[in-house]
């Protein structure tokens, strides 16, 4: 398995176990389908429901290994299997009511027995968490409030989907089936309980003091920290960690933010930021932080024989991570980067890149306008399949340039693409 | 990674669910 295929590959396989594993151990529990096939199908699909909605508290989780292999890649199949969750929730209800449809006054919550209340109240629980996430920007809701609730409500369709089963008391509830529930009920919680106490012991175990906050060009902050009794913990250029003061060990403020710091000096990591975090850190030079990280999968490849950056805004955070890095590392592999700014004045780090630009082999392309395949195509080389490619800025800059890298023939696997949100 | 890679894993997902709903619902041994 390369490098570029294992995320997608671990991924899958957990899915495949997560999903087959309750069904099999279901099996094995001594049950052999009583029932009509219409009826199993309609239990079946409710028992994969539950192993999809697991999967959805797992993926968040930050899990050593599987965050190594890509974070944004969970966070986004996070998302993208909210449908998957959902049409078969459906397709389960569908079929349990088109088996027996005097059923249908179950749906009816008062008077209801308290399984059919459990399983109303997980839908119920999990309409409000997607409501919430889609609209949250509409609905003006708070950054960290909004992940609170999401947790909480996430949480709460979990239980009350566990409790749906466990009153239905069959499949899952019978023999090994017991071990198949058990092993749905460790992960989810595990999940929860790992990310949400554990970790947050374990994180608050090094602290790092504000030593300086600096006010960059374009609006951006950049808090240098230092570790404070310890050795910091190493990371590479790209990944990012998540910040919080540390008198809030357990509560929900931490902000996602790219080191753009050089990973030659994890005593000293640096972050530049834009936000409302940014906009408090002036007056908290000397406070103790704390830093869940590094998170983020991706690892310039050693082969490459060249690297692109392409940063809108703040997107340069990761970047200057990247070439300060290769500077301290006296890096000789040429550097191109690109960096859209919506003018001239502000464009952050412009007289550092400058510096860098001396002692590098890199080229910096400042563009104010909008950066499209013939400009990547003028300035880049002619080996160009060879070199590795980090994306990294708004959703339409990331869209934009990864599809004039593919139209140019860079392969999928040289483009690492991240979409920077302020939070 | 490509950014969008997620959408064909999202669905490969659905359908691994699917199937193994069915096949159970039709009692075929694992």
């Amino acid at each position: 398995v390369s490098r570029a295929c294992a995320p997608r590959t671990t991924w899958l396989f957990l899915y495949v176990l997560a999903i087959c594993g309750p069904l099999v151990l279901a099996r094995l529990g001594g049950w052999h389908g009583g029932g009509s096939t219409r009826a199993d199908l309609g239990r079946s699909l409710g028992i994969v429901a539950l192993s999809l909605l697991t999967m959805q508290l797992v993926l968040p989780a930050r899990l050593g290994l599987l965050s190594s292999l890509g974070a944004n890649v969970a966070v986004r199949l996070h998302r993208r299997a909210t449908d998957a969750t959902l049409s078969l929730i459906a397709a389960h209800l569908v079929v349990v009511m088109v088996v027996a449809p005097s059923r249908l006054r179950l749906l009816e919550f008062f008077g209801a027995p308290w399984r059919a209340q459990a399983g109303i109240g997980s839908l119920v629980a999990l309409g409000a968490l997607i409501h919430t996430s889609v609209r949250r920007e509409r609905m003006g809701m708070h950054y960290n409030g909004w992940r609170a609730a999401h947790a909480w409500l996430g949480a709460t369709a979990f239980a009350l989907a566990v409790v749906h089963v466990i009153g239905v008391h069959r499949y899952l509830c019978t023999g090994a089936g017991w071990f198949g529930l058990g092993g749905l009920v460790a992960a989810g919680l595990g999940s929860v309980i790992g990310l949400r106490v554990v970790r947050q012991r374990r994180v608050s175990r090094e602290r790092y003091v504000i030593e300086r906050v600096v006010q960059e060009r374009g609006g951006a902050t950049t808090v240098h920290l230092v570790a404070d009794g310890h050795g910091g913990r190493s990371f590479a250029p790209g990944q990012f960690a998540w910040l919080k003061l540390a008198d809030r060990v357990y509560r929900w403020t931490e902000h996602p933010f790219s080191y753009s710091s050089s990973a030659e000096n994890p005593l000293r990591p640096a972050f530049t930021m834009k936000g409302a975090f940014a906009l408090r850190a002036a007056g908290l030079r000397g406070a103790h932080v704390l830093i869940d990280g590094p998170h983020g999968g991706f690892r310039p490849s050693r082969r490459s024989t060249g690297m692109a950056l392409v940063a809108g805004g703040i997107g340069i955070t990761p970047c200057m991570s990247f070439l300060r890095t290769a500077h301290d590392r006296r890096d000789g592999r040429p550097y191109t980067l690109f960096y859209v700014n919506r003018s001239y004045d502000a464009i952050a780090f412009r007289e550092e890149l400058d510096q860098l630009a001396t002692t590098l082999e890199l080229k910096v392309v400042h563009l104010v306008a909008q950066l499209d395949a013939r400009i990547l195509d003028r300035h880049l080389p002619d080996d160009v399949r060879r070199w590795q490619f980090f994306v990294c800025g708004s959703r339409a800059l990331t869209e934009g340039a990864v599809q004039a890298l593919r139209g140019l023939g860079v392969p999928a696997e040289r483009i690492h693409a991240e979409r920077f949100v302020t939070v | 990674m490509p950014p969008d890679e997620t959408r064909w894993m999202a669905v490969a997902v659905e359908l691994v669910a699917l199937v193994a709903a069915v096949l159970f619902a039709l009692h075929v041994p694992f």
